[in-house]
């Protein structure tokens, strides 16, 4: 027997263990981490469950929780108006579960026959006025921007149905990077950029993210509150072999989605590490920027 | 669809069989037969190879574990095309998984030729023995032909961490093939 023999020999283990490799797993973060943090985080979560009970899962809420704060503005300043913090939400790396990805969003947009819809544009008041909130991060990872959102006439495309006028296409988002193309589109993880993507809507996303899980194993993660579902893909990126196939390179997606009031959300990022995502995320559902990942 | 209603198409000789088993492991097929033969090519059509195979084996094959069945054949159909290909044309991670495991065959052993479903037993007996997560890594790496960089990724490690893990339970089939009482 050599060692192309009992390579081959595995072909011929049994069909149970063969299904069980087969199956996806969530990637498991930091697990060195988990006694420090576990020990780090315990005294604040004592604290916190002494102040809010309810909580659980580790996501501790600052000493004056209540309700999340609403921030009106573009990027990653939380409102003047809103209450003020005295701590940052925490959140334990230990207890956010991230389901392996099968395929990343497909983020297109549906056509509408213009005979039968009618586009209109939203404004920043008018989508803080029709989701409640502003909808769209008050953290965003250190060097990435998004130029639209300084602008105070950024608008977004939505439509009616002429018949009823009843909305029919509501979606709204945003796009942050660390560089953009000169037609405003953003540097994808695959050419080395950095990025964060935010859709929101309240009529539902058309697109959702493929998990390999079967959905009723896909595990959630409770960010202040809110059941998140995070999702992870490791993409590679051309040029690739032209015998081997082999990719240049390699990027990290993250993706995470979730619905708070009614509406839904999410989130994707490339090239940056899974707390970005958690953060960015945690200040959309808090309404705040300050948040801290351990 | 489930398993049991492919199947039951496989034995109603209904073509449409095949069309579900695309549709449901297509894509883990040719992921499997990319992960042995490193071109993309040669992988769909190892996977295309595979459903027909089980076209022509199913009946009287039953298989309780549709995909297990199927990626089977598509690892051996995939194992072989390397073989017929010759040792030039050997894809590199074919080579590497080859070596690392040489390394695990004991000297009271490398003389001795086993049948396959032989080997199979002995490392189902191995298999047993290792916990759920060490169990999933090694046949990731050793079935599947996840690279180390894959792994990494799948397990949120780095590849040191991979490799130290594959190197630690590779130790362990050693002395396991190398005990006294293995019947062989």
């Amino acid at each position: 027997m050599n060692g192309k023999e009992l390579l081959k020999g595995f072909g011929y283990v049994n069909d149970e263990y063969v299904e069980e490799a087969a199956g996806p797993k969530a990637v498991r973060l930091w697990p060195w981490r988990g006694l420090v943090a576990a020990a780090a985080c315990l005294a604040v979560v004592l604290a916190a469950l002494t102040l809010l009970p309810g909580r659980d899962s580790g996501v501790v809420l600052p000493p004056d929780g209540g309700e999340p704060p609403v921030s009106d503005s573009g990027v990653d300043t939380p409102d003047d108006a809103a209450p003020p913090q005295t701590g940052a939400l925490v959140i334990d790396m230990g207890t956010v579960a991230v389901n392996e990805l099968g395929a990343q969003p497909d983020a297109c947009r549906i056509w509408l026959d213009p005979e039968k819809y009618s586009e209109a544009r939203w404004t920043k008041e008018d989508v803080r006025a029709y989701y409640g909130r502003d909808p769209f991060p008050a953290y965003v990872p250190e060097g990435l921007s998004c130029p639209a959102a300084a602008d105070p006439d950024e608008t977004w495309l939505v439509y009616t149905n002429k018949s009823d006028g009843f909305m029919c296409v509501d979606q709204v988002g945003r796009e942050y990077a660390t560089e953009f193309y000169p037609d405003s589109g953003a540097v994808s993880g695959a050419l080395g950029g950095k990025t964060v993507s935010v859709r929101c809507s309240r009529l539902g996303l058309v697109t959702d993210c493929l998990y390999l899980l079967p959905e009723d194993e896909v595990r959630l993660t409770d960010i202040a509150g809110a059941a998140v579902t995070f999702g992870y893909r490791q993409m590679d990126h051309g040029p690739y072999d032209p015998d081997t196939h082999e990719p240049a390179g390699y990027f990290d997606l993250y993706t995470a989605e979730f619905t708070l009031d009614g509406v839904e959300y999410e989130i994707v990022t490339e090239g940056l590490p899974a707390e970005e995502i958690v953060k960015v995320t945690a200040s959309i559902v808090t309404g705040s920027g300050e948040v801290e990942v351990r | 669809m489930r398993d049991e209603e492919i199947v039951a198409l496989f034995w109603a000789r209904d073509e449409s069989a095949l069309r579900e088993t695309e549709a449901a492991y297509g894509g883990k097929l040719r992921r499997l037969a990319l992960g042995i033969l490193r071109r993309k090519e040669d992988a769909e059509e190892c996977a295309a190879d595979a459903c027909l195979k089980a076209w022509e084996t199913i009946p009287p094959q039953r298989p309780e574990r549709l995909f297990a069945y199927l990626a089977k054949i598509c690892r051996y159909l995939a194992f072989d095309r390397l073989d017929r290909a010759g040792a030039q044309k050997r894809r590199g991670e074919a080579v590497a998984l080859t070596e690392e495991l040489a390394a695990c065959v004991p000297d009271r052993l490398a003389e001795r030729t086993m049948e396959g479903w032989e080997l199979g037993q002995l490392l189902d007996g191995f298999l047993a023995g290792l916990d759920r997560e060490e169990r999933v890594m090694f046949l990731r790496r050793y079935w599947y032909g996840d690279t180390i960089r894959e792994l990494a990724g799948r397990y949120g490690l780095t590849a040191g961490g991979v490799k130290s893990r594959l190197y630690r339970t590779r130790e362990k089939l050693r002395t396991y093939l190398n005990k006294e009482d293995i019947e062989v």
